[in-house]
């Protein structure tokens, strides 16, 4: 298994705050921000502001989710945003955290032939597109897939 | 709840208007609404527009073109689902009493290429929330699930373009083979470029009245006889967030409208003699089949198979050619459904007359999770 990214080069600026964090060491790996129920323990990402799973009234607490995954569905995008480098592989991921938990990430490290409903994959981290007023790649979680 | 009846309808074709501006390309078919109704734009006692990129007061700056009354206009923006909310729109006020006669206009003049969407949303700046790609999500989870092929989707479009060229409105009027669909463009698996709609420019009008007063105008009037807009129901995680009712896992929205709209019309999808539904994408309208409940989970590649929605078969769907032939200028397509569904109830439709029709459906879609559905008796 490659070494996890762990911090962004000169060349790179992360996507936004709020939706991953990257490791904290060596032996992380990136975690999305999603949001948890006090009350009930639903698990949602990305993380709203109240529970929609029960009618507690506490705002949701922050989790680091999504380490592992199961490739939901997938298409391959051969048209897309002119800053973003095609074709890339778009896919929703089922989380195993809680029930009917998604995230929708690139693929990296995997040809659109290798790529099948069902397998395992593992979060990283890498370029998803350039940005348009600096020139530098923007860096956000994507999943690869499991090869341990 | 007054009946409310649709007394004068009309449309653009849908397609190119380089030299024609919002004003002028819209105003079009409010005068031919109000002469098909028989009615003086003076009677019109309120107006809804929907549109989504015409920028601030577009309805005024239209209805300024046939006389500045003083009436209350409206503007909506609800995504593709905009025309059909000011349709609702118009028959609620109706349905409640407040008015008697009122006009529904949908319209749009578009740029070429994919659709932006919020230049600021999370998933855009992800690179997630094409919207082409989303329906391909959706393409492949079905095609794993249910077996559904690259061909299937492929008649769909086969299906539209053959409809689109009996259809004097429709944008496109070329006949396509399955061939010439699965050798279009790819862009994005496995959605190709003659399964995606075109943009373009149209403009559509509806005029709305009670049903008590609609006898002054017409023998012949078409009832609302239900009106559903419905948005996301959240269960869980991003995909229902994102995708609203695009994932097919997720309780749909589509069939929620819809059983809405069969139960406030006291009808079954097994009633309904034509269907006009929103084939932005080949691939999407094969799965509204079954949240329409025109067939089972996981039947609709045997319908579009069997031909039982070709003009003939058992239930017509997009007899204007859809989306996918006909256009989609946003604003405009909800309302230009129901003109199509007013006319075949109405029988003059031509050579893509459904014989005898009697009950029809439209229901548009909208990204972020929006849909309405309408059906319209006579």
């Amino acid at each position: 298994m490659k070494k996890e990214k762990m911090k962004l080069k000169e060349n790179e600026i992360p996507v936004r705050e709020g939706i991953f964090v990257f490791p904290k060491d060596e032996n992380d790996t990136p975690h999305l921000i999603g949001g948890k129920c006090l009350d009930c323990g639903d698990i949602c990402f990305p993380k709203r502001i109240l529970c929609d799973a029960c009618e507690s009234e506490e705002p949701l607490e922050e989790v680091l989710i999504g380490e592992k995954g199961v490739l939901n569905t997938y298409t391959v995008v051969r048209l897309g945003y002119p800053n973003f480098d095609l074709p890339y592989i778009m896919a929703i991921v089922t989380l195993p955290e809680s029930d009917d938990l998604h995230a929708v990430a690139q693929l990296e490290d995997c040809e659109p032939e290798e790529v099948r409903i069902g397998m395992q994959l593992a979060i990283t981290t890498g370029k998803i597109k350039t940005d348009f007023s600096t020139g530098k790649d923007v860096i956000a979680y994507k999943y690869r897939p499991a090869r341990d | 709840m007054r009946d409310v009846a649709v007394i004068g309808v009309d449309m653009t074709q849908f397609g190119r208007y380089e030299d024609k501006s919002i004003e002028e390309l819209a105003v079009t078919p409010v005068i031919g609404a109000l002469k098909d109704a028989g009615i003086q734009w003076k009677a019109v006692e309120a107006a809804y527009v929907g549109h989504e990129y015409q920028g601030l007061a577009a309805g005024q700056r239209i209805l300024a073109g046939v006389g500045a009354s003083g009436i209350p206009i409206t503007n909506i923006e609800n995504a593709c689902s905009a025309g059909a909310t000011a349709f609702r729109e118009a028959y609620l006020m109706i349905a409640l009493g407040m008015y008697d006669i009122v006009l529904a206009l949908g319209c749009e003049k578009m740029d070429r290429g994919l659709i932006q969407q919020l230049p600021d949303d999370t998933w855009r700046t992800l690179g997630t929330d094409l919207i082409p790609s989303q329906f391909a999500l959706i393409a492949r989870w079905h095609m794993e699930k249910y077996g559904t092929t690259r061909e299937q989707f492929a008649k769909v479009a086969v299906k539209a373009h053959r409809n689109g060229v009996l259809n004097p409105y429709a944008q496109y009027r070329k006949e396509e083979t399955v061939e010439e669909v699965l050798d279009s463009r790819m862009i994005s698996d496995p959605i190709t470029l003659l399964m995606c709609c075109p943009t373009g420019d149209g403009a559509a009008a509806a005029i709305l009245c009670s049903m008590e007063k609609a006898g002054q105008f017409t023998t012949n009037p078409v009832k609302v006889a239900a009106s559903a807009l419905n948005s996301m129901i959240y269960t869980e995680g991003i995909g229902t967030q994102n995708f609203g009712s695009c994932i097919p896992s997720a309780q749909s929205i589509i069939t929620v409208s819809a059983r809405e709209a069969y139960e406030q019309a006291g009808l079954g999808p097994e009633d309904l003699d034509v269907v006009e539904l929103h084939d932005a994408f080949a691939t999407s309208e094969l799965i509204h089949y079954e949240e329409l409940d025109l067939c089972k989970a996981g039947e609709g590649g045997r319908l579009i198979d069997e031909g039982a929605v070709d003009l003939g078969g058992r239930i017509p769907v997009n007899p204007s050619g859809g989306l996918l032939a006909k256009g989609h200028p946003l604003g405009a397509t909800g309302v230009a459904q129901i003109v199509e569904i007013v006319w075949q109830l109405r029988g003059v439709c031509g050579d893509r007359q459904v014989e005898g029709a009697k009950v029809g459906l439209a229901e548009v879609a909208g990204t972020a999770g929006v849909n309405a559905t309408h059906i319209l008796t006579r």
